[in-house]
């Protein structure tokens, strides 16, 4: 039997909105287009701190969200327009530290020991789903390292790498790449998407996300995955935040390209799909994402090379950002992208190493991928060992690492 | 104020194909960016044009949307009137170079004055600018009493032209193209004052070398402080220290027998006021720095509330911050040292948008160093060692910075609370443990001089040890107490055949001087 009766999906939208000044237009004066969206489309939106949030109601098909999403939208460009103001829908803005998603809700979801379980079960996947909406390639003056520095820097501690749970012992913690979320509508989230840049977009990920998360609540192991497996998720997140679609994910130690893994969660879930009342071949931008291996962030790399200052760019961002379109033009007119290498061992190091100068708290290495304590302090021993780093230690600031000066890491 | 780092963001009012991907953008000047602030009275009103290459006109927009220029679009527009030479030396220049970049009309006459000396003149259109030239003798003799400035006003435009002596120590106000700072001068240095927030430090150039060591990357809108530059903060709250943005100081500053001295006063707020006094010393390459913040008023309860001594009371902290762009690379660059217990501390961060630091960990000698390996620079940071700082580092997308701050105390209303400073800089240094110290050269009639400043722990400071090229000289440290520092120690050499561009190398103090990795 199927945790998730009866079939139900949303999306939670996060939208930035900007003024004729390029500012963010923030919480207090937000609060009174979420009121009037709230009362005159019967949906209740709301502001997420210094965005209007679209919490798209319970859905139990692909058209009747995508009614809802473009209904939804329209009515609020109208209502904004007066007041000169536009949505940016965006996954981070190129100056201000504001990151936006579109959480996905599946539903419907009242048993969360296997809520926990599935979240086991599902989070080796939760990279796969960056990848595909990455969309933060510019992000505080931040540019083009990542596909999604959103999901690189978790979203400023509102995404953050999940845990394995045993449900007897754990308690479900907010902020997670994944997880239930019975407290109001009984879901269970997936919080680690990008904001979509286009509607049609969201209502596709969202259709799909459900189908897949709702194609695993059939049979739900009651042993979480091995450490290993756990290890391999932080890998394959760290990898698609770079990589976007480029990714090839460390799946049981093998390269798998993310583009292949995602063809194989569109066919694993197809009946889910058509419950839902879509198909995979109902999904025409995800399907030429994945094959192409482009996502929203390659449509936004081009324009941030031109505009290398981040107000400029946010200016020129905000005009294409009102084409709800532009991400299928880009996509129709771009070339596939090649996969990029799986992260070996040696980038591991290196990425580790990247972020120790001198006087470099333990800590701070544990931004690299957040590794748990086995595996970060076996990096760590592993740069002593071949001396990249020294440590010191003292009782007021603890373990702090140098690189040794000199000492090249190939 | 306008800072070159600040951009004009407009509205469009048409945008027109020029063929190909290339269009003209017109627009009214809306604000500044980045802070938003208003733009100069010229500009209200005005339709202005430039050309910007789309492949995409969908990016640019249409009629009322906004539109961001770059720094140099904007400069032509808001700060038309230039003068050449903007500084010179000894004696002011035969010609001055006048030109207005852009004006909504044909432009009436100017003035040109010295004193009380004072000739109009016309401009004559050139290339589509506004151009003159202007014969100096009728100005000023050639005994013109130095520093001198010579003001250029064009309706209420008007920019200063400075002539500063060749050799002497000065202080002067300059209104150059985009800021209005306040100059101070010795052979060593030239530091620029501003009065934005609270006061505080624009640009230190080491004369000799022509180095700017709050030098920051143009063509980049931002704000004029956040990348390089000295700046002090405060704390009231739980939260990281608050820039003193919005106080704007007035002040004077005058010449003493031995130095160059600046004092700025303002309010941050109805209930607390800042001062900031600066002393550059004519004969060494130190500035002394003293902030003070005053409690005005503590916001009591309602009169028939219960009063309480605490109700008179906020709590007041200070810090300070002094940023650079910082070099990275993966091995070395920019760092920030100081001593612990006999550990020297090297801190260098790698990324960005941090702001690091150990509440339990203080630096308790008064003295913290930050060193640029690659362009030979370094700045010396000097502070009262009790109570010790916790010592912070920050990384921005470009920069390194140095950020110690002190512990919060209770204030009430008439109460100051005071952050002494003394601050070198220059093109090597030392430290360890038993100390710190920076050293630098300059040009003076005599030759090349080169200086060593420094701190350290030892009560006798023994001697410092110059090689310039081939030349070597040992000088005995000398100290200096200053107020509320304590001792600083110094020595000065003078290499009267030294090359300006010999490769210098210092040990002061028995601490060799530190050699890039």
């Amino acid at each position: 039997m199927n945790v998730f009766s009866p079939r139900t999906f949303s999306t939670d939208w996060e939208l930035i909105v900007v003024d004729r000044l390029e500012r963010c237009v923030d919480t207090r004066r937000l609060l009174g287009f979420a009121g009037v969206l709230n009362a005159e489309l019967e949906l209740p939106i709301i502001v997420d701190k210094e965005s209007l949030e679209f919490p798209l109601g319970i859905n139990i098909s692909f058209d009747q969200l995508w009614e809802r999403i473009r209904r939804t939208t329209d009515r609020a460009v109208e209502l904004l327009r007066d007041y000169d103001l536009d949505l940016y829908p965006a996954g981070a803005h190129p100056v201000e530290k504001i990151d936006s998603s579109s959480h996905v809700h599946v539903g419907t979801l009242l048993d969360e020991t296997a809520g926990l379980r599935l979240e086991n079960a599902l989070l080796p996947y939760a990279p796969a789903f960056a990848a595909l909406a990455a969309n933060a390639p510019v992000s505080h003056g931040m540019y083009l390292e990542f596909k999604s520095y959103r999901v690189r820097y978790q979203a400023l501690d509102n995404i953050r790498p999940g845990m394995f749970h045993e449900p007897r012992t754990s308690q479900r913690e907010w902020g997670d790449d994944l997880g239930p979320k019975l407290n109001l509508a009984p879901t269970f989230e997936v919080r680690i998407i990008d904001c979509a840049s286009s509607r049609r977009l969201l209502a596709e990920l969202a259709t799909f996300t459900a189908a897949f998360v709702q194609s695993r609540g059939e049979e739900i192991d009651e042993e979480p995955p091995s450490p290993e497996i756990y290890l391999e998720y932080l890998i394959n997140r760290w990898t698609a935040a770079r990589d976007g679609l480029q990714a090839t994910f460390r799946w049981h130690g093998q390269p798998r390209p993310v583009a292949a893994l995602l063809e194989e969660m569109l066919d694993g879930c197809e009946p889910e799909l058509v419950a839902l009342g879509a198909s995979r071949a109902g999904l025409p931008i995800i399907n030429a994402m994945v094959r192409k291996r482009v996502c929203q962030a390659d449509m936004v790399i081009p324009l941030a090379t031109r505009y290398p200052d981040p107000y400029r760019l946010a200016c020129a961002y905000g005009k294409m950002l009102r084409h709800w379109e532009w991400f299928e033009e880009f996509l129709d007119a771009a070339r596939p992208l090649e996969p990029r290498p799986m992260l070996g061992d040696d980038d591991i190091l290196a990425e580790h190493l990247k972020l120790i100068g001198e006087g470099t708290h333990l800590y701070a290495t544990r931004d690299a991928m957040s590794f748990p304590p086995p595996s970060a302090d076996a990096v760590r021993a592993q740069l002593v060992a071949s001396s990249l780093i020294a440590e010191d230690f003292t009782l007021e600031r603890g373990l702090t690492l140098s690189r040794v000066p000199g000492a090249c890491h190939e | 104020m306008i800072s070159p780092v600040e951009a004009i963001l407009g509205k469009i009012t048409g945008v027109a194909a020029r063929g190909g991907e290339r269009f003209g953008v017109s627009f009214v000047p809306a604000c500044l960016l980045p802070e938003r602030t208003a733009v100069p009275e010229w500009l209200r009103g005005a339709v202005l044009t430039v050309e910007r290459e789309a492949p995409d006109p969908r990016e640019l927009g249409g009629p009322g949307d906004s539109f961001v220029l770059t720094p140099e679009e904007s400069a032509r527009w808001l700060f038309p009137l230039t003068v050449s030479p903007e500084v010179s030396r000894g004696r002011l220049p035969e010609k001055l170079e006048i030109a207005l970049a852009w004006w909504p009309e044909a432009p009436a006459g100017f003035t040109v004055r010295v004193g009380r000396r004072k000739i109009e003149g016309a401009f004559a259109q050139r290339d589509g600018r506004y151009v003159a030239t202007v014969e100096t003798d009728r100005l000023c003799s050639a005994r013109c009493k130095l520093p001198a400035t010579v003001t250029v006003a064009f309706g209420r435009l008007a920019i200063r032209s400075a002539v500063l002596p060749e050799h002497e120590p000065c202080v002067v106000r300059l209104y150059l193209p985009g800021r209005e700072i306040i100059r101070l001068e010795n052979a060593w240095y030239g530091i620029d004052l501003v009065r934005r927030a609270g006061g505080a430090i624009l640009a230190w150039r080491e004369r000799a070398r022509g180095i700017d060591h709050f030098a920051r990357p143009e063509h980049r809108i931002g704000l004029p402080l956040e990348t390089a530059g000295h700046a002090d903060r405060f704390r009231t709250r739980w939260e990281t220290p608050e820039r003193l943005m919005k106080a704007v100081m007035s002040g004077q500053a005058w010449r003493e027998p031995c130095s160059s001295r600046v004092l700025l006063a303002g309010r941050i707020d109805k209930s607390l006021a800042t001062q900031v006094e600066c002393v550059l010393f004519d004969n060494l390459p130190l500035l002394f720095w003293r902030r003070t913040f005053e409690v005005r008023k503590v916001p009591r309860r309602k009169t028939n509330e219960l009063q309480e001594p605490i109700d008179g009371v906020r709590s007041i902290g200070v810090s300070t911050r002094g940023a650079w762009v910082a070099e990275r690379r993966g091995d070395t660059g920019s760092r920030l040292l100081c001593a612990y217990d006999d550990h020297l501390v090297s801190l260098r961060g790698t990324q960005v948008d941090r702001r690091d630091g150990c509440q339990e960990w203080r630096v308790e000698d008064g003295w913290a160093l930050a060193e640029h390996p690659d362009r030979r620079a370094c700045s010396l940071y000097l502070f009262p060692p009790h109570p010790a700082p916790t010592l912070y580092l920050g990384t921005g997308l470009s920069s390194i910075t140095l950020e110690p701050e002190w512990p919060m105390q209770p204030a009430r209303a008439g109460d100051v609370v005071t952050l002494p400073l003394a601050m070198t800089a220059g093109e090597c240094c030392g430290a360890d443990p038993a100390g710190a110290w920076v050293g630098c050269r300059c040009l003076v009639p005599e030759g090349v001089r080169c200086a060593v400043v420094a701190r350290l722990r030892a009560e006798e400071p023994g001697t410092a040890l110059f090689r310039l090229g081939g030349e070597q000289r040992e000088v005995p440290l000398q100290l200096l107490s200053l107020p509320e520092i304590g001792a600083v120690a110094w020595a000065v050499a003078d290499f009267p055949a030294g090359r300006p561009d010999a490769p210098l190398e210092i040990a002061a103090a028995g601490i060799p001087q530190r050699r890039p990795a």
